[in-house]
């Protein structure tokens, strides 16, 4: 009978510990495909060969509601998505008790009291390569890459979309469906479907907060999905 | 609670003897308590400030374009100076009593003290380096590390505390030390010319430069005509608005005798032809700021006056100040002595 009852205690113990340390895994695609850096795609819609060297973006304020209702904020605030970092595609949502949301929010970008607020370390460090240094502000997303119809130089393409004030603000917040009853919780982004909606040939390269910067950031933001 | 209140006694302190402004200067604009100062931070960022390997070759410093001697500006060139010989495209400006300015850069493109040193660093024009190269250089010199440990507890060489640390020094530098200051504070009268002087000094000039700091630190078109080889047109290069079209930061008056040239493109080397301006050459436009839209009318005598009083705005003593003068004892033998604790020279 202890036997049965510490091996009861055991079993709750771990689903305890399973319930706890959960995350939230990022998954960067291209046409449904896990995306590799450096590979040549065919873009049927656009008889166009791409190739992607790098992709980073901001997650920021990321909640976990139910109904509406936030039910947990994980203590960090801004998380760099780098798919040349492994390590950064998986956020922590690691809580003490089990949590139960069926909505996950995020902003895709750095909010403007944190812009303005001086010097920060690690995921906001300078070092990062996310931070403009002609010009104060963060870019909170940079996609980049090559395509053959690109007539710059080496055919290469570069999208630093940032600017965080008005009239140029590029930060953006969604909420998207994600019930904490799933196996696994995944937030998808599929970077085809992100080029298929920018103009690679007339504008090719945006590195400054302008009006197409806004429209890029608020489209990439929006592609983000729970499911693949 | 006791030792909380003793920790923050001594902290004031040392913030106090690092940076005590006047009682005649307002408020400072810098959050000091996102980056308290520190010896040990202030010490470090002043070693970084004087040391090239901030550069992509490692010739060029902060200080090769803001040398104390020309409180902290640059002289001979009208333009910044760096690697290789490389011309930029703006007049390197004083740096002085930087926890005043909401902004930095002649078109404001820098919103924050901290982020400032991002931009020459990294220009291809100036220091022409990137910040990951940078730090590890640092850490790879025997000197850097145990600063960064002593300074921030963590001898790991971060873009953060780099950036920190620089701008703690800079926040150092303070001008109050000149004539007109002695005037304020009563010790020193100013004489009747420069008396004359300040009153019209008061008339044309203090709505943009207006004491004690002798800058709003805002933007303005003061008349410039537009430079056909660099087509600079300051703010609005930022902002995108038409209505920054040719608009500057108004630069401080104090120091200015040691920081020639004049203006954002250094075209004026003398302070008469900057005065010859103001009273002869300024060209209308629809930015062009309020306060010039009737120019400025000074007679020859009056000129004189007004010089008369500007030079009570020079501070020797911020100028010449060993406390945040090049760090020999660090810097001239880093090589072999990577570990000095002495007293900085």
């Amino acid at each position: 009978m202890i036997i049965r009852c510490l091996f009861f205690l055991l079993l709750c113990s771990n689903v305890a510990i399973a319930q706890k340390n959960r995350a939230l895994d990022i998954q960067l695609l291209f046409q449904g495909q896990k995306l590799v850096l450096d590979s040549s795609y065919w873009i049927a819609q656009k008889q166009d060969s791409i190739q992607i060297s790098t992709c980073k973006f901001y997650l920021s304020n990321i909640e976990l509601l139910q109904d509406g209702e936030v039910v947990f904020r994980p203590t960090k605030k801004h998380f760099l998505i780098d798919i040349s970092q492994p390590n950064s595609l998986s956020i922590d949502l690691s809580n003490k008790k089990k949590l139960v949301f069926n909505q996950f929010r995020y902003t895709l970008g750095i909010d403007s009291t944190t812009q303005v607020a001086g010097a920060m370390g690690k995921d906001l460090d300078p070092v990062n390569g996310m931070y403009w240094t002609w010009q104060s502000g963060y870019i909170n997303c940079k996609i980049e890459g090559y395509s053959s119809h690109c007539t710059t130089r080496n055919h290469f393409f570069q999208y630093h979309l940032g600017g965080y004030q008005a009239p140029f603000s590029t930060q953006k917040t969604c909420t998207l469906l994600l019930n904490s009853q799933q196996d696994q919780w995944i937030l998808y982004f599929d970077i085809a479907r992100f080029l298929e909606q920018t103009d690679l040939v007339r504008l090719p390269e945006i590195m400054s907060p302008q009006a197409e910067a806004v429209r890029l950031a608020h489209i990439v933001a929006q592609l983000f999905s729970t499911k693949p | 609670m006791m030792c909380c209140c003793m920790v923050f006694a001594v902290a004031c302190r040392t913030m106090s003897h690092l940076f005590s402004p006047p009682s005649y200067f307002p408020p400072p604009h810098y959050d000091f308590k996102q980056n308290p100062l520190d010896k040990d931070k202030v010490l470090l960022g002043r070693i970084l400030f004087y040391d090239p390997i901030l550069s992509q070759d490692n010739t060029i410093s902060c200080a090769s374009c803001h040398s104390p001697y020309n409180s902290f500006a640059h002289t001979d060139h009208a333009l910044s100076h760096g690697i290789g010989d490389k011309i930029g495209t703006r007049n390197a400006p004083a740096l002085l009593n930087l926890a005043w300015h909401e902004r930095f850069m002649w078109d404001g493109a820098i919103h924050h003290l901290d982020m400032q040193a991002l931009a020459p660093i990294t220009h291809p024009l100036e220091m022409a380096e990137s910040m990951p190269n940078v730090v590890k250089k640092l850490e790879k010199e025997a000197l850097y590390p145990p600063l960064f440990k002593k300074a921030f507890g963590d001898s790991t060489v971060t873009g953060e505390n780099l950036l920190k640390a620089l701008a703690q020094f800079q926040l150092t530098l303070v001008s109050n030390q000149a004539k007109f200051d002695s005037v304020m504070r009563k010790q020193s009268h100013f004489t009747e010319q420069e008396q004359h002087g300040y009153v019209l000094f008061d008339q044309h000039c203090s709505t943009c430069h207006p004491p004690p700091l002798f800058s709003t630190y805002q933007f303005a078109n003061n008349g410039l005509p537009l430079d056909t080889v660099l087509k600079d047109y300051g703010k609005m290069k930022i902002t995108q608005n038409h209505a920054d079209s040719l608009l500057f930061k108004i630069p401080t008056l104090r120091n200015w005798e040691y920081t020639a040239p004049y203006m954002h493109d250094g075209r004026f080397q003398k302070i008469q032809q900057v005065l010859q301006h103001y009273t002869k050459n300024i060209q209308k436009s629809a930015t062009l700021s309020k306060e010039l839209q009737n120019g400025v009318v000074l007679s020859a005598n009056e000129k004189i006056d007004l010089i008369a009083f500007l030079l009570t705005l020079n501070d020797r003593h911020f100028v010449f100040n060993p406390a945040v003068a090049f760090p020999k004892t660090y810097l001239l033998d880093k090589k072999n002595s990577s570990s000095s604790n002495g007293e900085v020279q």
